[in-house]
């Protein structure tokens, strides 16, 4: 008898049902689980939904849609109903995954050897060599451990007759272990009485296992392991964080990486490391710019010759997603008999290459009844089923294959058996398809991991792919002995070759980059906030043209000081672009926004809470009013204020968070570092034109007001009026104002201070054995003697303004130059390499 | 001949670079009508060259430059004999139609030299040519001279007159260009007709001697550029459709491939905050005839 839960899911004449059969009872091996079901009530079971939305959103699982996801990465959904294989079905299931996976690479390897089966005629010439994917540079690189594939995928479907057949090829980059892994987690907490009375095969090892593949790579016994992974721009990259943290190897893109004499090394902040195997998530295209893709920026100049030289193994080999082009997928059958002389134990889903005229002919006459799809990747051409392939749009879709029909192939559409999903807790019927993950053993034989990301599609009609949304389930496979039911959370854990404090030079500078940005934005904001307070409310206009002549050189340096030109700050259009202005080169928008970019490129090591401050800076500037200039002068002043505001509570707050949330390794200590440095330079600057600007000009006989008024305005705007007056208790002098903003010890704008500070940083990251970083610290040693050693109230005293202005102007040189030594010492690595640099910034 | 070859690439960086990866296509084969008698590539800042060869058979040199440097220079120093390079009456008798048939069987190995690529596009223009000169009847030898003839009268040479991102329908359509785009249009006619071909990159005495043997060549100042057509048998014979002749004793080959940016005889990839100028120098100077 028909459950209440699922009596409106009777599949009819849909054909095969994944959990019922065809009377609508529950196949045997869901009849526990549907029995625990079918007791809970509406309720119960949407609560239970959202406990699984809610652990998986804990357990930071994201995947990307769109192009627009900086912070909009799209959360993972679970289905209550994991699938479930029995143990012989998936015997046979495994059984045809590794046949095809040792067919494949066998073909791969004859393919960029000696062909034989072109030659033979087996295969046309034009599917294969006219392959995009075909990588001619790989025809004559070493393999590691003689394979092309090691870690690969492999997607299959129940069609409505009840067959598993294999749908695409994930051979060379195999996505969604993680999520495979996670699903397991999250249900196994969430669900935990439904794992009672079954036997089902673990999976926790995955990773460690997938591990123990790479490292056997290796030549050197504690090999450096690395995943390379696109970054944070890529829609997987959730899973890159969770397999490299599992498997306890670094994160890294591809500037982390460096090679020098034929070799890989990563760029630490203690130093280089040769890297012996790199496990890659990037499609070769953008692995190497020098032999791909010249406008590649995410690979590794120089990685192919290190692979050709033998010193580094990749993985997969360059060269394997050929099997992956789903041209080929007609020509399976002929390539598993071709090289292993038997029959495909899997089937596999009729695909038509529109390369192919006769193939071509036959999809389009029938075009409604396909599929269209590119050779790679997630994306479906014809409509998502439910709507209807209109005439306009099938002129849309001709025009687009016509282009290119060999680009293109097709696969029957909605071919997939129906299986019960509980979407909010309500059951529906949903389509399905699953991908099975294989590794290589240390031994060349292939083991199929005993599970699978099942990704569901969002509606009873729709696509199955997660680029396009949707869900997944859980998969469970049988054991054929009883195994302890519930996944335990424990996982055997890799030992990690890298040092626990291993930070990469890239996560160090952006970090850097991020301090540096947000304290020139910080300060620019105290600046912009004191001119328009004394602008519009303090000065009377002839007060207002004493001050004015200097406070265009106060401004924070610009980075690139051949194009310095003054800066119109004296009306209100010229503050508010200033401040808000993106494309304006040193305006607070551009510096937070440059900020927030290097913060978000190592948001993977910044606190949640740091995150989320950054997020409330780059929102002042996205919001929709931001992108619109006031008119009118008054809303511009106000404009400017609102902003200057945010910007002086928001920075100090980011330092503060970031401060007492972040892991306290090296990464974090360069945003303070680079916070620090800037601060300095700009009080430097600032003082270098003390001498110049403020001193009163005794020539045209000025009275002592106009000095008192730039002096103060000067030291608001670098927020030290109120220190001064701490300290000296008196009316501002230049002297003294100079004496206390670069060598007090206690002020936190002063020099000194920043110098100070800064350099305790710096000898923290300092490694006893690494001598290029040690050079920033002496620099900054010699600059604090040479500022403890100037005599400034004397010099204020006798010396020329000029004298003072070229002694100040050396020195904040000096400060400036310290940004390449700590570069070439932590970032760049251009002294480490046993070659001097012809010009070191000096 | 014997020629003394000194070919210098050099960028200058506005900023300082602070790593610079090379690739460099400066070793000539060595074939009976094609002796090196020394050769020496020298890279200033000094960085050493590790070796491979690559897919289309070109000896190529891989540096790394790790540290700042604000110019890097690469200096291909060479002596090399060239001599006569015979190729058979009888090969050049096969009708186009014939040999379209056997190299046709050999797909697995010509694939490549069949194949349009960004630079080299096969069809439309192509096609037209490629009827008028490449007929099933025609012998070989005659259709490949007269194609290297129309070539060389139909289109202008004009120094500068393109760059290397000139797309080849504009090459056709305004029928000038340098020896690169001379080379790019007869590959591009051998392809549509089906016939295997290949670009090389080499050195050509431009100015020879006064009273000697040879005219005065266009190439001059840089690396010049020609065609090679493979025939029945897997022998290769070598047109220069900008200089209307077989290449010859004043033609040093130095890399082939499916286009110029297959053979490119110096190609890198740098990191420097500003750009870069890049100058290149050729002399080919004839020791002895």
């Amino acid at each position: 008898m028909p459950n209440r839960l699922y009596k409106s899911l009777i599949p009819g004449s849909r054909g095969w049902n994944e959990v019922l059969d065809p009377r609508g009872e529950p196949r045997e091996s869901y009849r526990a689980i549907l029995g625990k079901l079918e007791v809970l009530s509406r309720n119960e079971l949407r609560r239970l939904d959202d406990g699984m939305e809610a652990t998986l959103r804990e357990m930071g699982v994201t995947f990307s849609i769109g192009a627009n996801r900086a912070w909009g990465a799209k959360a993972w959904e679970c289905d209550l109903l994991p699938q479930i294989f029995p143990a012989d079905e998936w015997a046979a299931l495994e059984a045809g995954a590794i046949q095809r996976m040792e067919a494949f690479e066998l073909f791969l390897r004859d393919i960029h050897g000696e062909r034989r089966i072109l030659r033979e005629g087996v295969l046309p010439v034009q599917v294969v060599l006219g392959s995009p994917y075909f990588q001619r540079p790989a025809c004559s690189l070493p393999l590691p451990s003689g394979s092309f594939l090691h870690l690969s995928g492999l997607a299959v479907v129940r069609t409505e007759d009840g067959v598993l057949r294999v749908r695409h090829h994930y051979f060379a980059n195999a996505s969604g272990v993680s999520y495979m892994m996670q699903n397991r987690r999250a249900l196994a907490r969430v669900m935990t009485p439904f794992f009672e009375g079954h036997s089902i095969r673990a999976i926790v090892d995955a990773p460690t296992d997938i591990l123990e593949s790479l490292r056997s790579q290796a030549q050197r016994n504690e090999p450096v392991v690395v995943l390379l992974s696109p970054g944070p721009a890529s829609a997987v990259y959730s899973e890159h964080l969770f397999l490299a943290r599992r498997m306890g190897i670094p994160l890294v893109q591809g500037s982390d990486l460096l090679v020098h004499d034929d070799r890989v090394f990563l760029r630490t902040i203690s130093g280089l490391e040769q890297v012996d195997v790199i496990y890659s998530r990037l499609a070769d295209p953008w692995l190497d710019p020098l032999v791909f893709r010249a406008d590649s920026l995410l690979g590794v100049p120089g990685l192919v010759q290190c692979i050709r030289k033998g010193s580094v193994r990749v993985l997969n080999a360059i060269g394997s997603q050929l099997a992956d082009d789903r041209a080929l997928l007609p020509f399976a059958a002929k390539i598993i008999r071709f090289y292993l002389g038997v029959n495909p134990l899997l089937p596999g889903l009729g695909t038509f290459w529109l390369g192919d005229i006769d193939q071509r002919e036959m999809v389009l006459s029938d075009l409604e009844a396909f599929e269209i799809r590119p050779l790679y990747g997630e994306r479906v051409l014809t409509p998502p089923p439910g709507m209807e392939l209109t005439p306009p749009l099938r002129k849309k879709l001709l025009q687009e294959i016509s282009k290119r029909y060999s680009a293109y192939v097709a696969q029957p559409r909605l071919c997939e058996a129906e299986t019960i999903a509980f979407p909010g807790g309500r059951p529906a019927a949903r389509r399905q398809d699953h991908i099975l993950f294989g590794r290589r053993l240390p031994g060349g034989a292939w083991e199929i991991i005993p599970g699978a990301l099942t990704r569901v599609g969002a509606e009873r009609s729709a696509h199955v792919a997660s680029e396009l949304g949707g869900g997944s389930k859980d998969t469970w496979v049988g054991s054929p002995q009883f195994q302890a039911a519930v996944e335990h959370e424990e996982f055997r854990r890799a030992e990690p070759r890298m040092p626990a404090h291993f930070v990469t030079s890239r996560v160090a500078e952006a970090f850097y980059w991020a301090g540096r940005y947000l304290e020139r934005a910080y300060s620019l904001a105290n600046m912009i906030a004191t001119i328009e307070a004394l602008e519009t409310e303090e000065l009377n206009p002839t007060e207002r043209q004493l001050y004015r002549p200097v406070w265009n050189k106060i401004l924070p340096p610009l980075e690139n000081r051949e194009q310095i030109s003054r800066r119109n700050i004296s009306s209100p259009p010229g503050r508010h672009s200033l401040a808000t202005d993106p494309a304006e080169s040193g305006s607070i928008a551009s510096s937070v926004l440059r900020a927030c970019s290097n913060a978000q490129s190592v948001l993977d090591v910044l606190s949640v809470e740091s995150g989320e401050v950054i997020a409330r800076l780059v929102r002042i500037f996205q919001s929709r009013r931001a992108g619109r200039t006031p008119t009118d002068e008054s809303e511009m002043t106000r404009v400017s204020r609102k902003i200057c505001g945010q910007i002086r509570m928001l920075v100090p707050e980011f330092f503060g968070v970031a401060e007492a949330t972040n892991v306290g390794d090296g990464g974090w200590k360069f945003c303070r570092i680079g916070q620090l440095l800037e601060r300095a330079v700009i009080s430097a600057n600032a003082l270098s034109i003390l001498a110049g600007g403020l001193l009163p000009d005794r020539a045209r006989g000025e009275a002592p007001h106009a000095e008192e008024i730039r002096l103060s305005a000067f030291l608001r705007m670098l927020t030290s009026r109120d220190a001064y007056r701490r300290i000296y208790q008196m009316r501002i002098e230049p002297r003294f104002a100079a004496e206390m903003l670069w060598g007090h010890p206690a002020v936190p704008r002063s020099v000194r201070y920043c110098l100070e500070h800064c350099r305790e940083s710096v000898a923290e990251s300092v490694t006893t054995n690494h001598h290029s970083s040690r050079r920033a610290l002496h620099e900054i040693d010699s600059i604090l003697a040479a500022i403890a050693h100037t005599p400034w109230r004397e010099m204020f005293h006798g010396a020329e303004t000029d004298e003072i202005s070229a002694h100040s102007t050396k020195l904040m040189e000096r400060i400036l130059a310290v940004h390449s030594l700590i570069s070439d010492g932590f970032f760049s690595h251009q002294s480490g390499l046993g070659q001097s640099p012809i010009s070191a910034a000096s | 001949m014997l020629f003394q070859i000194n070919h210098r690439t050099e960028y200058r960086y506005h900023e300082p670079a602070t790593e610079a990866y090379m690739e460099l296509r400066l070793s000539p084969l060595e074939t009976p009508w094609q002796i090196v008698r020394e050769h020496a590539v020298r890279v200033l800042p000094h960085a050493a060259i590790s070796e491979y060869t690559d897919f289309f058979g070109n000896r190529t040199g891989f540096l790394s430059m790790t540290h700042r440097h604000d110019h890097l220079a690469i200096v291909n120093e060479l002596v090399v004999e060239t001599r006569p390079r015979e190729i058979s009456g009888e090969l050049l008798a096969i009708t186009v139609g014939e040999a379209r048939q056997v190299l046709g069987s050999m797909m697995t190995d010509v694939y490549d030299y069949l194949q349009g690529t960004e630079a080299v596009v096969v069809g439309g223009e192509a096609a037209v040519w490629s009827a008028r000169f490449l007929p099933a009847k025609a012998r070989l030898g005659e259709a490949f001279d007269a194609l290297n003839s129309a070539i060389h009268r139909e289109f202008e040479y004009v120094s500068g007159a393109t760059t290397n991102e000139t797309p080849l329908r504009e090459i056709w359509k305004n029928r000038r260009g340098v020896c690169q785009d001379f080379a790019h249009v007869m590959l591009s006619v051998l392809r549509t007709a089906g016939i295997p071909c290949r670009y090389v990159c080499g050195y050509i005495e431009s100015h020879p001697p006064k009273n000697q043997n040879g005219g005065p060549m266009v190439g001059s100042l840089a690396t010049h550029a020609w065609v090679e057509v493979l025939l029945p048998g897997g022998i290769w014979a070598a047109y220069d459709p900008t200089n209307n002749c077989r290449a010859g004793l004043q033609h040093v080959s130095v890399a082939f491939g499916r286009d110029f940016r297959d053979a490119a005889p110096v190609r890198g990839t740098f990191k420097t905050a500003g750009g870069q100028s890049l100058k290149v120098r050729v002399s080919m100077r004839r020791i002895t005839s």
